[in-house]
């Protein structure tokens, strides 16, 4: 079972737009990404699609999403509490 | 039909196409598309469906699990939860389906300058020229389901064919990710027995009076003689005839390609039901305003009003009045769409929803004659006041600046179906007069 935590991420934006994750904050800790392995578009079997960076943080490797405008973690670790709550519904288009 | 064609750097059937043409349709959509984003949604029956409470209670779309419970498209909330007691209903996310809609089109784009959308989730995608950068048309448009399906996990199924209403057609045989193509050489047996109404444009009227004519299959149809197809149907009956002999030779229009507008249309089902002529004024009231607004907005004027009502019986009653002059105020829609309630003769009012569809459009501030009677200062005081109010309102918001005859009733009149609503309408197929070709 895989789980998806939204995080804060401090990202380098470069000149063309591309984006590059440098930390990610997780409660207190800021943890180095240390390096990029792969970037590729995908969907996540936590659900979501986005943009899919493949990275190498503390000596394993962690898919790292950006959905639309905000980036998701993937992983196996169920942390209770971190879950995102459904969103409301919209009431647009009715 | 040639579900599963070898892979292979070749392919014989794409030497035999004049032209490939795939129409790709995403499964079950909505509902797709809320799985990708939830998957636990995946393990119990779910339908994307609107509130009851504001009546727009049906279902949109459903799952799988939803399907094998009988839940189907259309009916109403109540209905399918007494089908399906378990079953999971999510709200509608306009926003996100079309935003992931329009990344899977982004899709066919790269491949090709020749897609055209038919609705949010279906586009038709010409790859004729493409072979000669991707290679193989049926390799490419596996190939491409393949990517769609890696890059957002949503499976579309794709018909591939040497026309769009064929490769339509291939599409809907099977889901789930099918793959069907269609050739000049195999249509006659894998299509002509299929009933006509899987046929695009054959709609449940249509399939009535073909019964009536002893035609029942693609193939009936295909047989008949497109003079006596003509005397039933006028221009539509060599239409279909074509169609059903494969002769269609539209073309996919290119990426950007808009359609002109030809008419503009509200409707509303209301809150709570209609029951004198004064509460429908008051809805035909916001409604003809935003009507002016958008003619207003496109520069356009129009010639042509029809109403349309709903009781609560969900039947339907509607009629339609050319009108003297061209006009875009807000005034002369509601006054006619008032006539046009006089002309319906409603007995006993007890309306659901009700609706205003304007046509016959011409550009701009065109000079027409007007006769001799008519008071042309007061046409164009008229329009600037409704220039203001619709200015104030874009700026303060829709309260702002309201009828006081409307406050009668508020829940009735409480909606803005200019501001925030989005309507996704589905789009028809034809767009103008049938050429004969």
């Amino acid at each position: 079972m895989v789980y998806k935590y939204y995080v804060d991420v401090i990202t380098m934006i470069f000149q063309d737009g591309t984006l590059r994750p440098l930390f990610v904050q997780w409660e207190d800790h800021r943890y180095k990404v240390d390096k990029v392995i792969s970037v590729r578009e995908m969907f996540s079997k936590a659900g979501g699609c986005g943009i899919c960076y493949l990275c190498r943080m503390q000596g394993q490797d962690r898919k790292l999403f950006w959905e639309r405008n905000r980036w998701f973690l993937e992983s196996e670790v169920f942390a209770p509490g971190h879950q995102e709550a459904r969103t409301p519904p919209s009431t647009r288009g009715m | 039909m040639r579900v599963s064609v070898e892979r292979g750097a070749e392919n014989i059937y794409t030497v035999l196409m004049k032209r490939i043409i795939i129409h790709s349709d995403i499964n079950h959509c909505y509902a797709q598309i809320e799985e990708m984003l939830h998957p636990e949604l995946r393990n119990v029956p779910m339908a994307v469906g609107g509130s009851e409470e504001k009546r727009h209670g049906i279902i949109l779309a459903k799952n799988d699990l939803a399907k094998a419970a009988n839940v189907k498209t259309g009916e109403s909330l109540r209905e399918a939860k007494r089908k399906c007691p378990g079953l999971v209903i999510v709200h509608p996310d306009y926003d996100a389906y079309i935003y992931y809609t329009e990344k899977i089109k982004d899709i066919y784009r790269k491949y090709t300058d020749r897609v055209e959308s038919f609705g949010l989730d279906e586009a038709w995608v010409d790859v004729t020229d493409s072979q000669k950068l991707f290679g193989d048309g049926i390799e490419l448009a596996r190939r491409i389901q393949d990517e769609v399906y890696e890059t957002y996990g949503i499976t579309v199924s794709m018909g591939v064919s040497f026309n769009k209403i064929f490769a339509k057609l291939a599409s809907d045989l099977l889901k789930h990710k099918g793959f069907v193509v269609i050739t000049e050489e195999d249509f006659r047996e894998e299509l002509w027995p299929l009933p006509a109404e899987d046929l695009l444009l054959v709609g449940r009227r249509t399939t009535k009076k073909l019964a009536e004519m002893r035609i029942f299959t693609i193939g009936d149809l295909a047989a008949a003689s497109p003079e006596r197809l003509q005397r039933r149907f006028g221009i539509m009956g060599v239409l279909l005839w074509n169609y059903a002999n494969g002769l269609d030779t539209s073309e996919v229009h290119l990426c950007g390609y808009e359609r002109p507008v030809k008419s503009i249309g509200n409707s509303k089902t209301v809150v709570h039901d209609i029951v004198s002529i004064a509460q429908l004024r008051e809805v035909f009231r916001v409604l003809s305003e935003s009507i002016a607004a958008r003619l207003r907005m496109d520069h356009l004027r129009c010639s042509r009003i029809s109403i349309h009502v709903r009781s609560t019986e969900l039947k339907t009653k509607g009629c339609q009045r050319k009108l003297e002059r061209f006009t875009d105020l807000a005034s002369d829609i509601l006054d006619n769409a008032m006539i046009l309630v006089g002309r319906l003769g409603l007995e006993e009012i007890s309306l659901r929803s009700v609706g205003i569809q304007v046509s016959g459009l011409a550009a701009g501030m065109n000079f027409d004659q007007g006769d001799l009677f008519m008071d042309a200062d007061a046409i164009d005081r008229q329009r600037r006041t409704e220039q203001v109010l619709y200015d104030i309102r874009v700026r303060y918001g829709y309260d702002a600046c309201r009828m006081a005859s409307s406050q009668v009733d508020s829940t009735l009149t409480d909606f803005d179906p200019l501001g925030l609503l989005h309507h996704v309408h589905p789009v028809g197929y034809l767009e103008g007069p049938i050429r004969n070709s």
